[in-house]
């Protein structure tokens, strides 16, 4: 079955943040993603005051969720491999793809940490296929990217 | 770590019957052979990596500290906290 994802639901475009003040459609994840291989279908959630972040979720257990941000919020000149088997799944074309690719989502989990900085999962970038409502955790085989790349956090404000 | 040489063709053991042999190595990588019981898991080692972080987001996606992840995130690049 095909999804349209059309002007109004084109909610994230990758250009640009585009307004979304609820959750999407789901998403089909046909692999799941490594650890969680029986969640095939994600929604992402945004709430306006928690920008840029935006959250994952299970439909079978909305209890489960990611925090993830687009990686091009995080760090420049990020490119990943999309290699036959990922890119067939997706339906593009295997080859590099920049995290500023206009028809292809790319996204980072978030590992929030209550000591030390937070770490983003740069390995594996969640990607999804707006066109076709295709989503696919893409491990990198050799990448430079580290799974624990550390997000710098300022000094802890004095909490009375 | 430990080294150990091989050509095609020669394995390795691990104590719990799991048998490692290299298969064919060219210019472009090696392809290994690895026999082990039912119960043992085989991963590469990038997925075993994915996995592990996926588990530790799933479990801290509630962290209540993902405000302060927000106030450095939303701090323009290269300006610091001043440093009193």
């Amino acid at each position: 079955m095909e999804r349209t994802f059309g002007a109004s639901g084109h909610y994230l475009g990758c250009g640009a943040i585009v307004h979304l003040n609820q959750e999407t459609p789901s998403y089909h994840f046909p692999e799941g993603i490594p650890a969680f291989e029986d969640h095939k279908r994600f929604t992402l959630a945004r709430d306006p005051s928690l920008d840029p972040l935006l959250f994952l979720r299970s439909e079978i257990d909305p209890n489960l969720r990611f925090v993830c941000i687009q990686v091009r919020f995080l760090v420049s000149g990020y490119t990943y491999e999309l290699d036959e088997a990922g890119a067939a799944l997706l339906g593009v074309s295997p080859g590099n793809y920049t995290a500023d690719d206009e028809n292809l989502c790319c996204m980072t989990i978030i590992s929030v940490s209550s000591e030390g900085p937070s770490t983003a999962n740069l390995l594996a970038p969640v990607v999804i296929n707006f066109e076709n409502g295709l989503g696919l955790q893409a491990v990198q085989v050799g990448g430079e990217w580290s799974h624990v790349h550390p997000i710098e956090l300022p000094e802890a404000p004095q909490c009375s | 770590m430990l080294v150990i040489r091989r050509r095609p063709g020669e394995a390795v053991v691990l104590t719990g019957g799991i048998e490692i042999v290299l298969l064919e190595s060219n210019a472009h990588g090696i392809k290994l052979g690895i026999t082990a019981p039912a119960e043992v898991t085989v991963l590469r080692k990038e997925i075993h990596l994915a996995q592990q972080a996926n588990r530790r987001a799933a479990e801290t996606a509630y962290n209540g500290r993902v405000l302060q992840l927000l106030a450095a995130l939303r701090q323009p690049a290269g300006e610091k906290e001043p440093e009193m």
